[in-house]
């Protein structure tokens, strides 16, 4: 684990991490699969990144749908995690839980059906020890990929003070902080959903593919989402089972 | 605890008219994520029973297992688990049945013990990170 990642979170609440080799190819093998269900479904050849070019609008959703359950069929909430553990480790320990469904986002060029205004999961029931691990699946730059609030940025700091009454006082008041992440496919986004992030209308040409998931410590408090409807464990350790299944002796 | 293989498995559903974990959920709704769940994962669903709004009454429970089928949807884990020493027993009967005990809002299906035992421990680390004082327990020790 690069030392960068860490003082890069400690410092911004975020960072960037590049594949490795092996990382990559089973990257590589996820993408095809999506490109493999999209050939069969569209019956044609497909270029995520040209994507809009071949569908429109008023389908994307059902589209996305579909490949998000034929995706997350067989536990790939698992394979996510294990293809970037290397990422989440360090910054959460390692007896973790993860989404049961990876998300699937797709941004078409001028689409703004499927924006996500700006927000921090933590207002809306997650945990404020959870993080998000975000994966494009294609190269994603400027207004294509997403916005973050640094926490080292001088509104993350005083955020707690200010008060909102509409969502658009909260991008007016963040606008000049925020940072959008020029990504690229093979990279990985690791961020503290603490952070006010979002996206706004993709002024690029090209369509973004990403996948998000959220994962946190076993052990650290839930917010509204939980273990059994939200998060699955990926491995319960030894000494967690030994203490949930330890009973104390009687004294008199 | 996956839900993998109920391809094809004749499930009845099972909905509530009680309160369910502390909430109302219309019965059209619990219907509406059963049928979906079962959609999802090609499961020959069979029309759901409406268990009781009396107290402790699971008579619809164990009338849809004495029934030929290969197991039950329940809307929520929640139905069952507000007796827990029920939960366990009955679990343990659809297991003894070679049934298959599906869960369709938390995703999960039980039919084995190792699969019984896996969720009464995530129960326990439940109980121990939802509980109110938790986080404040740890904030007061580490910044005391």
């Amino acid at each position: 684990m690069n030392k960068k990642f860490l003082l890069d979170f400690r410092k911004k609440g975020f960072f960037i991490g590049k594949l490795n080799l092996i990382e990559k190819v089973k990257l590589d093998e996820i993408k095809k699969k999506i490109v493999n269900i999209l050939k069969k479904k569209l019956k044609k050849n497909v270029n995520l990144e040209n994507f809009h070019n071949i569908i429109e609008g008023k389908y994307l959703n059902s589209i996305r749908l579909e490949v998000f359950n034929k995706i997350n069929k067989n536990k790939f909430n698992l394979e996510y995690y294990n293809m970037l553990s290397r990422f989440i480790e360090p910054i959460v320990g390692s007896e973790n839980v993860i989404q049961k469904k990876i998300n699937l986002s797709i941004q078409l060029p001028k689409d703004d059906t499927s924006l996500l205004p700006v927000h921090s999961d933590t207002w809306a029931g997650d945990s404020p020890f959870e993080i998000v691990i975000w994966l494009p699946l294609v190269d994603s730059k400027k207004t294509q990929s997403m916005f973050i609030l640094p926490r080292d940025s001088r509104n993350f700091i005083n955020f707690h003070k200010f008060t909102f009454k509409r969502n658009s006082e909260i991008m007016k008041k963040i606008k000049k902080d925020i940072q959008f992440i020029n990504i690229k496919y093979g990279e990985v986004l690791v961020f503290s959903q603490n952070l006010p992030h979002g996206n706004v209308v993709n002024t690029e040409k090209k369509t973004r593919w990403s996948f998000n998931a959220r994962v946190k410590s076993l052990m650290s408090p839930y917010s509204q989402k939980n273990l059994l409807d939200f998060f699955e464990i990926i491995e319960l350790k030894p000494a967690t089972e030994f203490g949930l299944l330890y009973e104390y002796p009687k004294f008199k | 605890m996956n839900t993998q293989n109920l391809n094809k498995k004749i499930l009845r559903g099972y909905i509530s008219s009680r309160d369910i974990n502390g909430a109302y959920y219309p019965q059209n709704i619990q219907n509406l994520i059963i049928r979906n769940f079962a959609e999802l994962n090609n499961i020959k669903f069979q029309l759901s029973g409406t268990e009781w709004n009396i107290k402790n009454s699971f008579l619809m429970l164990r009338s849809i297992l004495s029934e030929k089928n290969d197991g039950v949807i329940f809307f929520s884990i929640f139905q069952i688990y507000e007796n827990k020493i029920f939960f366990k027993k009955i679990l343990k009967e659809i297991i003894e049945k070679n049934k298959l005990a599906v869960f369709a809002l938390e995703n999960i299906t039980v039919s084995s013990s190792k699969e019984l035992n896996k969720l009464l421990k995530t129960f326990k680390i439940m109980n121990i990170t939802s509980s109110k004082d938790y986080l404040k327990n740890i904030k007061k020790k580490i910044f005391k």
